[in-house]
């Protein structure tokens, strides 16, 4: 017989040795250690019922979440309504129109964004921009014509706002 | 009643090489839940169910962990621990899965995760003395196994630990290669080359005790 089918023989032959019924050393596992794991089980809770943090709260979190998120979300949809007086598309209703407080002072130094951006200018605009210098008041007009720029380019990125 | 199912069951041996295999599932008889059907009860969050798992796993578990572990003690702690992790972990098994396999491989990594915080080798070095169970099978060396008593016996002395793990999951609990691998954390050729060794140093054996034996010195 050739060294290799000795080496397969010998092989074969151990397998069968090895799995020969009763031949494994088994071992008695210590009196008393399957209580011992039951008794220790009774102070443990199981994990998949919802005693713990992980299943109860985690659900509780992400609805908390999604309220806050789908809150937030309208009423970006609604200010962004209102401030520009346009109709919500496919909400059926409209807001009333924002227009300047007539009772403030004319010279109140407050900045109110009006009508949209395109007559965005300080509130009774005409004693404080002649009470400035020329070179501040064409800083403010530049400032002014920049911020109505980016709003105008943040708010056409929105789906739900027309430029129009 | 109860009792009776728990002693039914804890007659159940699954691995075919283990004391008593084969004495169960006769047809017609009360059908016994699965493994693996216990686990997916105990996922449903039955504790009797786990508790069935616990009765039919004590005795093969602490004999896997005696194989890894550095003392008799240790394997048993390890033996409670790995039950305990595997009930609080339940949510991670995977209904298809061996339960076996799913729980050999908790108590690997937690024989492993001790060892290592003890500094010490991750499997056992101690050389396991052969086990005389209840009825004295191991300690036999008269009977018809007898060659068959000594190879193992000459495994659990000779065989470096992993070796010797690997070579008990696959002969007398009956896992496949693949299933070793992963209970192990190796490649399944690893795992081959493993036991090719393991199987090669026994040939050796075998060769030296028949040896001694034709020469009247065994």
């Amino acid at each position: 017989m050739s060294r290799q089918a000795n080496n397969v023989s010998g092989h074969a032959r151990v397998e069968q040795l090895l799995r020969t019924a009763d031949a494994a050393p088994w071992a008695d596992a210590p009196a008393g250690l399957r209580e011992r794991v039951v008794r220790s089980l009774d102070g443990v809770q199981h994990p998949v019922r919802g005693e713990s943090w992980s299943g109860r709260q985690a659900a509780a979190l992400a609805a908390c979440v999604a309220i806050a998120l789908g809150g937030g979300g309208l009423g970006l949809l609604i200010g962004a309504a209102a401030w520009r007086n346009v109709p919500l598309r496919g909400t059926g209703f409209t807001l009333a129109p924002v227009a300047p407080d007539a009772s403030a002072p004319a010279d109140a130094p407050t900045v109110l964004l009006a009508r949209a951006f395109d007559d965005l200018r300080p509130a009774g605009s005409s004693s404080l921009m002649s009470a400035m210098s020329a070179p501040m008041r064409s800083e403010a007009a530049g400032l002014a014509s920049e911020t109505r720029l980016a709003a105008r380019t943040v708010l056409s990125r929105l789906p739900f706002v027309s430029m129009e | 009643m109860a009792g009776a199912a728990d002693a039914a069951t804890a007659r159940t041996p699954l691995a075919p090489n283990m004391p008593g295999a084969g004495e169960s599932r006769r047809p017609g008889a009360l059908r016994i839940p699965t493994d693996e059907e216990l686990a997916a009860r105990s996922q449903e969050g039955e504790r009797e169910a786990f508790s069935l798992l616990v009765t039919r796993y004590t005795n093969r578990l602490y004999n896997f962990l005696r194989r890894r572990a550095l003392s008799d003690s240790d394997a048993e702690d390890l033996t409670q621990d790995t039950f305990l992790r595997a009930w609080t972990k339940i949510g991670t098994y995977k209904r298809g899965m061996r339960f076996s396999t799913w729980l050999y491989t908790i108590g690997t990594h937690l024989g492993a995760t001790r060892a290592r915080g003890k500094r010490l080798p991750m499997a056992g070095s101690m050389a396991l003395e052969p086990v005389a169970s209840s009825d004295g099978r191991a300690g036999r060396a008269d009977g018809p196994d007898e060659l068959a008593v000594r190879l193992w016996r000459a495994a659990e002395e000779i065989l470096p630990s992993e070796q010797r793990s690997a070579v008990w999951l696959r002969y007398a609990e009956d896992l496949g290669v693949a299933e070793i691998a992963r209970v192990l954390g190796k490649s399944r050729v690893n795992v081959r080359v493993m036991l090719f060794r393991a199987r090669r140093t026994l040939i050796s054996e075998l060769a030296r005790v028949e040896g001694n034996r034709k020469d009247g010195t065994g």
